[in-house]
């Protein structure tokens, strides 16, 4: 077999004479290669079986000339049908990749931005300035103080509609309680009365919803300087 | 070219990239869907770049006709180089007609040793007839063999008939010579008529 497929003839032999006029003789000495070669054997059948399907449509392709014009259109058209046919095999190695990157670039930068949104720690000037703090504290009294303090002051809870202030001592036993609409409470009596010098007084103010719920809660503590 | 005729042109070449695909799936039976898709793609592309590189295009059928033919080898080599000697030689024998037609209906050839007998006989007829023959077996109709070789019909018809007439002959006078009971595929009462 290797020796017939060392003389075998050329693609261009074998199609030729199916086109070209070919002497008995050149036909007969292909036929019997043809013949005798597995491999042209299966090449013959395979334009063999072309040309049937190719001579049942030579009625509807005129073999015209083209004109120049008509060679350009045409030419045009299988440079266009090329570049989408060779289109797929291109994007894996690169239009894809160059895809993915700047996709990946992208979701990159959004995610540092969120990263930088999410976790930028809040200024208190921006508490302040944007919307309302969701920050409740009591403000004084608090720590060391002078004398028995006269008025308890606290910051607005946004949303609450009234606060409820309770003082308990160091035996948590409770000293005062009393219901507030505004941030301070003052006190009717004389504080000195009420608190003792050199003891410690814990004080809490609850927000409460217009139904009684409670919003948010702060505390504090202070002790009154002098003996106890 | 007006854009009828080249959407004409173009439907052909889609139609021709999968007659090829076809034509080579049939000489590789065990190709696989994904491989005669890669085929068919494979068709497209040689078919379009040989159109970009072609040269001046004088009639457009015969030079679409010429590109189909060599895209048609051109793939089929690749497939051969791939295969194996044994495999290209089975395909081979099972294209040679193993059963005759409206043509010649006392043909039979029933056992691959037959088929190879056979081959051999042919190679010992006169160059006509064997050429006809050839072609005959190699599953062509008696008017493409005729158009094939550029000879009249009747003529062929004629050389056809007598080469298997000669083939049967001597196949009967090796049978004769190898003795009675032997090799019983040879005996020319095995051709039945169809």
């Amino acid at each position: 077999m290797s020796d017939e497929k060392t003389s075998c003839p050329s693609n261009d032999l074998l199609i030729n004479v199916f086109f070209a006029p070919t002497s008995d003789e050149e036909k007969e000495a292909l036929v019997d290669h043809i013949f005798a070669c597995p491999f042209c054997r299966i090449k013959f059948e395979a334009l063999e079986s072309l040309g049937r399907q190719l001579k049942a449509k030579e009625a509807n392709f005129p073999d015209e000339a083209l004109t120049s014009s008509e060679a350009k259109a045409f030419n045009k058209m299988a440079k266009r049908q090329l570049r989408e046919i060779e289109k797929p095999k291109q994007p894996i190695s690169f239009y894809f990749m160059r895809k993915k990157t700047a996709f990946a670039a992208v979701a990159l930068v959004v995610l540092i931005i969120s990263g930088f949104i999410v976790f930028k720690p809040f200024s208190q000037s921006d508490i302040f300035r944007d919307t309302p703090s969701r920050e409740f504290r009591v403000l004084e009294p608090k720590g060391i103080v002078e004398s028995p303090p006269m008025r308890f002051h606290w910051t607005d809870y946004p949303g609450s509609d009234g606060y409820f202030l309770q003082i308990v001592d160091e035996n948590l036993r409770t000293v005062m309680t009393v219901s507030e609409q505004t941030t301070s409470y003052s006190l009717k009596d004389d504080p000195s009365k009420i608190f003792e010098r050199g003891k410690y007084y814990f004080w809490s103010v609850m927000a409460k919803s217009d139904d009684g719920i409670q919003l948010a809660i702060a505390r504090e503590s202070f002790i009154i300087k002098g003996p106890s | 070219m007006n854009l009828g005729k080249l959407l004409k042109t173009k439907k052909f070449l889609d139609e021709m990239a999968i007659s090829v695909r076809n034509i080579i799936y049939g000489a590789f039976p065990g190709t696989t869907a994904e491989e005669r898709e890669d085929i068919e793609q494979t068709v497209k592309l040689k078919i379009w770049r040989k159109i970009v590189r072609g040269r001046k295009i004088d009639k457009l059928r015969s030079f679409l006709w010429k590109i189909v033919y060599t895209t048609t080898l051109d793939t089929l080599d690749e497939r051969l180089h791939t295969a194996t000697p044994e495999k290209i030689q089975e395909r081979a024998d099972s294209m040679i007609r193993s059963q005759g037609d409206s043509e010649a209906p006392e043909f039979l050839i029933e056992t691959k040793e037959m088929k190879k007998l056979l081959i051999e006989t042919v190679k010992t007829l006169p160059p006509r007839r064997r050429t006809v023959l050839q072609l005959w077996l190699s599953e062509m109709r008696l008017e493409e063999i005729a158009a094939f070789l550029g000879w009249n019909e009747n003529q062929v018809r004629h050389l056809l008939y007598r080469g298997i007439e000669d083939i049967k002959e001597r196949l009967n006078a090796m049978e004769k010579s190898h003795g009675a009971g032997k090799n019983s595929d040879l005996d020319p009462s095995k051709t039945t008529k169809q």
